[in-house]
């Protein structure tokens, strides 16, 4: 790679730059190297020109500025500020300040007015405003100010004024009671304007206000300055004159006096007549029924004080009861002295008031009570026997004869009730002579009035109307006009409902069984003297077989209540119009309750008794109704007593949904009945619907059980029963248990019994027993074993299976037993033991041995002989010179034993011997003497044992399979 | 490479510190000299150049104006401007405080490419300068004067 010359550079001045990083601290490359550099700038700052010619004409006090504008350097001008200057001060003139630029004068603004400038000698300048920058012009022209040499002019008044009021320079006030007001100084000037207002302090006795300078106020020339409040106590002193100087803005003054006048008296001259009463400062009464005048009035005409404000008529009205007047309420004002017509009744005050500036009042009144109302008559008749009355008629009943009286309740809210004119009753038959009542019962407002008695003799005539008149204190009168009417029908429409059964006149009846229906009700009108009662009442008697016995006495029943709860018995409901002059009528139903349900039944079949829940059973055969006892009912009374029966599917001992009834009479057998279930039901109904019933169901099946299987010893069982024969010593069990489609497997049960076997023949079997399972069957005697599989169903349907093992004589050990010779080889004192099933008939082992109960033996010397025979598979045999010995043979397995056929037999301690042992049932062979070379050694060997058939037991049942004796070695 | 760059300051420090007396003042501006490599060891040498001027009429209260710096290359191989700040001189008025006169500098970045300025060649570039508003302050004392102002740069070999 090529290097620049800076790079060769670089590295010729390594020892410098290698002090400059000694110094720096820094590492060193050379590839690249920088620079700095710098230089000046410089920025101009711009300004911006002042005003200019500020120009100043003054006029009194008020100066006019004008001046030329100023261009902004960017934008717009924030605005112009003005400033006065006498040479010693400078102050902001035409409202503006530098430093609230809300006081600015626009930028498009290049005058303004400075007002109130005090006299002396000024000028002016103006300052423009840039953002943060400012300008001020030169100085304006010089003026002088010397105008307004006169006063202002001051007007003075009084506002939210409290019993006070000026009038002119007086201010009256009313010492007796608390009171405030304010004061308010308007003042103009057309030269230098206003300024202020002084209100003085006032220092009298029960006085508050102090001294004050108002500057600020309303308007601007004339200005109207207003005071705080001037306030008093009540017993205040009277002030001395209170002076207000007003003031324009050079001080020029003007003052105006106020002189305060107390005025504590309401004006005079005031007079009122009412209804010819006068009226006067207490008040007066009078009384009137008809249209009354205002008979004078002259109204208040002077005041000595603060002067007369008005002179007002006015009426209240309040209520007139009892003779005394309410609360009067609000006022109506009369206008001159009309007469009063149109009014109603009640209290009418009349007051004339004279009132003056400072509110000061004089006043009479007069109250007028007004009765214009007439009194009324509440009429009611006593005894009400025969007779009655409602609204203006008295119903009578003329037969048989009778009397009442009337009383008029005489109710005057005003005067109050004076007397009642009874007239006279004149018909044929009838006694009232005219009579007017004056003293009754009660007071006022209201008092009762009765009259003499009215009398009439059996089928006097009706008579004629009749006025009663009725009159109060004052002379308004009231009439009530009576009618007689004859009354000899009794009340209609009356209507009852119970237990939904319709009363009747003639009475009706119906039946209940839960003690509880509803009553509906209508109650007896009366178009004539009207209904005076409508009665519901209850009886009640006992019900014996649909009988009621005798009713008890009447208990009123109110509205229609529900009933319930209601024992068993008869219970009659009556309703009962009676109208008010004493006609009368009724209708009425029986409900017999029965609440006791039907007893006595009774239900037996197929040996079960029905209940009221259910019972079951099953059949398999035909079956009884064994007993059938019909319902009887002690109270409404049996109405049926039903025994029906229903059938359904069985299946899995479950019966399906029962079908169609079938009415049984009487007590039938039931017979040829399919498989099914058969449901009996008794069933007992009163007459008011109370029902029992009791019921039994019967399980029918004729079909036995099926599926069921075994085998045994390999053979399978038979209904008829099989047989086979073990010859070893165990064998198996197959097992398939039965089943029941219909009323369901009760068991399925094997079972195993013994009977004895003699030869080939099985003696009589014994008890069987159960086997649970299929167990492995061993280990069992000689002998007969009948094998039993029997399913039952719930009904009792059963069938069985069975098959029957001959187990014959199993030898069920052989054991080789090294005697003092060499093991694994065969060789005197060696034995054989051979261990069977059962006890053997002895002769069946030695000819010629008897006695099965007793041990055997053969040791005679010689006698017996044991032969190893040399062969494929070295073989034992054995025999008897005494006997015919039947052992059978034993192949050892192996032709190792011997390499030549040997001969075991031998004298005394030397001879070969067989024993029998009755109690081990074990044969025992042991070797004698050798005779004969070749014997040998095997390290193993499985012997077979090839039992003699000649073996049996005592009952001669014979031997079974050869015996393989387990690896190993052996003698 | 970090160690170039170092190698590089140390040097243009070097010649900062060796020549500030050997400025050369012009009307445009000063001119630095820095040493560089050459065949016989460092040597003192014009290198960069800097001027500065407010564009856009003279600076009122409140109103950015552009600066426009210029670079001159003195050297005979390409540079590339990787810094320059730009301070204010002491204003000849009392009253006119130099921290109501703000400026901008350039500085380059990943998203802001170095200025390259040619062998002997010139580049500028636009900053901006304003006198502040304040609203509350009275700044007449800055009014008609002319603010001073000092550049520096830095750069490397292009």
């Amino acid at each position: 790679m090529a290097q620049t010359p800076l790079v060769m550079a670089a590295r010729r001045v390594l020892p410098i730059v290698g002090l400059t990083l000694l110094l720096s601290g820094v590492g060193v490359a050379l590839a690249f190297w920088s620079t700095t550099g710098s230089g000046d700038g410089a920025g101009s700052i711009g300004t911006i020109d002042a005003p200019t010619g500020v120009a100043v004409t003054p006029t009194y006090s008020t100066v006019a500025v004008t001046w030329g504008a100023t261009t902004p350097p960017d934008g717009v001008l924030n605005g112009y500020v003005v400033s006065r200057s006498d040479g010693a001060a400078t102050v902001d003139a035409c409202g503006t300040n530098l430093g609230a630029p809300g006081s600015y004068i626009p930028s498009g603004t290049l005058t303004c007015t400075d007002t109130s400038v005090p006299n002396g000698t000024y000028t002016y300048t103006v300052t423009a405003v840039f953002r943060s920058w400012t300008a001020t012009s030169n100085a304006s022209n010089v003026i002088s100010v010397s105008g307004d040499p006169n006063s202002p002019s001051q007007s003075v008044a009084m506002t939210a004024a409290t019993n006070a009021y000026l009038g002119g320079a007086s201010l009256f006030f009313r010492s007796v009671a608390a009171g405030s007001f304010q004061l308010t100084s308007t003042v103009a000037d057309g030269e230098s304007g206003p300024a202020s207002a002084t209100f003085p302090a006032v220092s009298a006795s029960g006085w508050t206000h102090s001294a004050e300078t108002v500057t600020s106020g309303t308007g601007t020339n004339p200005t109207t300055y207003t005071s705080s409040t001037f306030s008093w106590t009540p017993g205040a002193s009277t002030p001395s004159a209170l002076s207000i100087v007003g003031r324009d803005v050079v001080e020029n003054t003007v003052t105006t006096a106020l002189n305060f006048v107390p005025d504590n008296t309401g004006p005079i001259g005031g007079a009122l007549t009412v209804n010819g009463v006068a009226a006067s400062g207490a008040g007066t009464i009078s009384t009137a029924r008809v249209a009354f005048p205002i008979t004078a009035r002259t109204d208040y005409n002077a005041d000595a004080g603060a002067g007369i404000a008005s002179s007002t008529l006015t009426r209240e009205s309040a209520t007139f009861a009892g003779g005394v007047c309410g609360s009067f309420g609000s006022s109506v004002s009369i206008t001159g002295n009309p007469n009063q017509t149109g009014l109603t009744t009640g209290c009418y005050r009349y007051t004339l008031t004279g009132t003056d500036n400072l509110g000061n009042a004089s006043s009479v009144s007069t109250v007028v009570r007004y009765d214009v109302t007439a009194p009324t008559q509440a009429v009611t008749l006593t005894p009400t026997v025969g007779a009655s009355m409602t609204g203006s008629n008295i119903y009578i009943r003329t037969t048989p004869a009778g009397s009442f009286t009337l009383t008029s309740a005489v109710s005057d809210g005003q005067t109050g009730p004076a007397s009642v004119l009874f007239p006279a009753v004149t018909t044929a038959g009838w006694t009232h002579p005219v009579q007017t009542v004056t003293t009754g019962a009660g007071s006022a407002p209201t008092i009762s009035y009765t009259s003499s008695t009215y009398s009439w003799t059996t089928g006097a005539g009706t008579p004629g109307a009749t006025t009663l008149t009725a009159a109060d204190v004052i002379g308004n009168t009231g009439s009530t006009v009576l009618t007689f009417v004859r009354d000899t029908t009794v009340p209609v429409t009356g209507a009852m409902t119970v237990n939904g059964t319709a009363a009747s006149a003639a009475g009706s009846a119906s039946f209940n069984r839960t003690g509880a229906f509803a009553i509906a009700r209508t109650d007896y009108t009366d178009a004539g003297s009207g209904i005076a009662s409508s009665v519901l009442t209850l009886e009640q008697a006992t019900l014996t077989n649909n009988v009621c016995g005798t009713y008890g006495g009447p208990t009123t029943l109110a509205g229609a209540p529900a009933q319930s709860g209601l024992a068993t018995g008869c219970y009659r409901y009556r309703l009962t119009g009676t109208d008010k002059v004493g006609n009368t009528t009724n209708r009425s139903t029986v409900v017999k309750v029965d609440r006791e349900l039907p007893v006595t039944g009774a239900l037996t079949v197929n040996g079960t008794t029905a209940n009221a829940v259910g019972t079951t059973s099953f059949a398999r055969v035909d079956f009884p109704i064994d007993v059938r006892t019909d319902w009887s009912d002690v109270a409404s009374g049996i109405n049926t007593s039903t025994l029906v029966r229903t059938q359904a599917t069985l299946t899995g001992n479950t019966c399906g949904t029962f079908g169609t009834a079938t009415t049984l009479t009487g007590s039938p057998a039931q017979t040829a009945l399919a498989t099914n279930c058969y449901r009996y039901v008794l069933t007992g109904t009163d007459r008011a619907g109370n029902a029992a019933s009791v019921t039994t169901i019967v399980k029918r099946d004729v079909t036995n059980p099926v599926t069921g299987a075994l085998t045994v010893n390999g053979v399978a069982a038979s209904a008829a029963g099989s047989t086979s024969t073990s010859n070893i010593s165990s064998f198996a069990i197959a097992r398939t248990d039965y089943t029941d489609a219909n009323s369901g497997l009760a068991s399925s049960t094997l079972t195993r019994s013994f009977a004895t076997l003699t030869g080939a023949t099985c003696g009589t079997f014994d008890v069987p027993v159960t086997l649970t399972g299929a167990p492995a069957q061993s280990g069992l005697v000689v002998g007969c074993y009948r094998y039993t599989l029997t399913g039952t169903d719930n009904a009792g349907n059963a069938v069985s299976l069975s098959t029957t093992v001959s187990q014959r004589l199993v030898i069920t050990g052989v054991t080789t037993v090294n005697g003092p010779g060499i093991a694994g080889r065969v060789d005197a004192g060696d034995r054989v033991d051979i261990t069977f099933s059962d006890a053997l008939a002895v002769s069946s082992i030695c000819s010629t041995w008897t006695g099965n109960g007793s041990n055997q033996t053969l040791t005679a010397d010689n006698d017996v002989s044991v032969i190893m025979t040399n062969a494929a598979a070295d073989t034992l045999t054995f025999s008897s010179a005494s006997c015919t010995l039947n052992v059978g043979s034993l192949s050892l397995a192996s032709t190792g034993y011997t390499t030549a056929n040997v001969t075991f037999r031998g004298a005394g301690a030397g001879a070969s011997t067989v024993t029998w042992n009755v109690a081990t049932r074990t044969l025992s062979i042991t070797l004698g003497t050798a005779s004969g070379a070749g014997a040998a050694t095997v390290a193993s060997s499985t012997p077979v044992l090839t039992p003699s058939g000649g073996l049996t037991d005592p009952n001669g049942v014979g031997i079974g399979a050869n015996f393989t004796l387990p690896a190993g070695i052996k003698f | 490479m970090a160690v170039v760059m170092t190698v590089a300051l140390v040097i243009g420090s070097v010649a900062v510190a060796a020549t500030v007396a050997d400025i050369v003042q012009s009307r445009m501006g000063a001119q630095t000299q820095t040493k560089v490599p050459t065949a016989s060891g460092l040597s003192s040498k014009k290198s960069l150049a800097l001027r500065a001027k407010v564009l856009q009429g003279p600076l009122i209260p409140g109103v950015k104006r552009p600066l426009q710096v210029t670079m001159t290359n003195l050297l005979k191989q390409r540079l590339k401007v990787t810094a320059i700040k730009v301070t204010v001189g002491k204003p000849p008025s009392s009253g006119c405080q130099k921290s109501w006169i703000t400026t901008t500098s350039f500085k380059s970045s990943a998203k802001k490419k170095p200025i390259m300025v040619k062998a002997r060649g010139k580049a500028k570039v636009t900053l901006s300068v304003q006198l502040k508003n304040l609203s509350s302050v009275n700044q007449d004392a800055c009014k008609g004067i002319r603010i001073p102002l000092k550049l520096s740069a830095t750069a490397r070999q292009g």
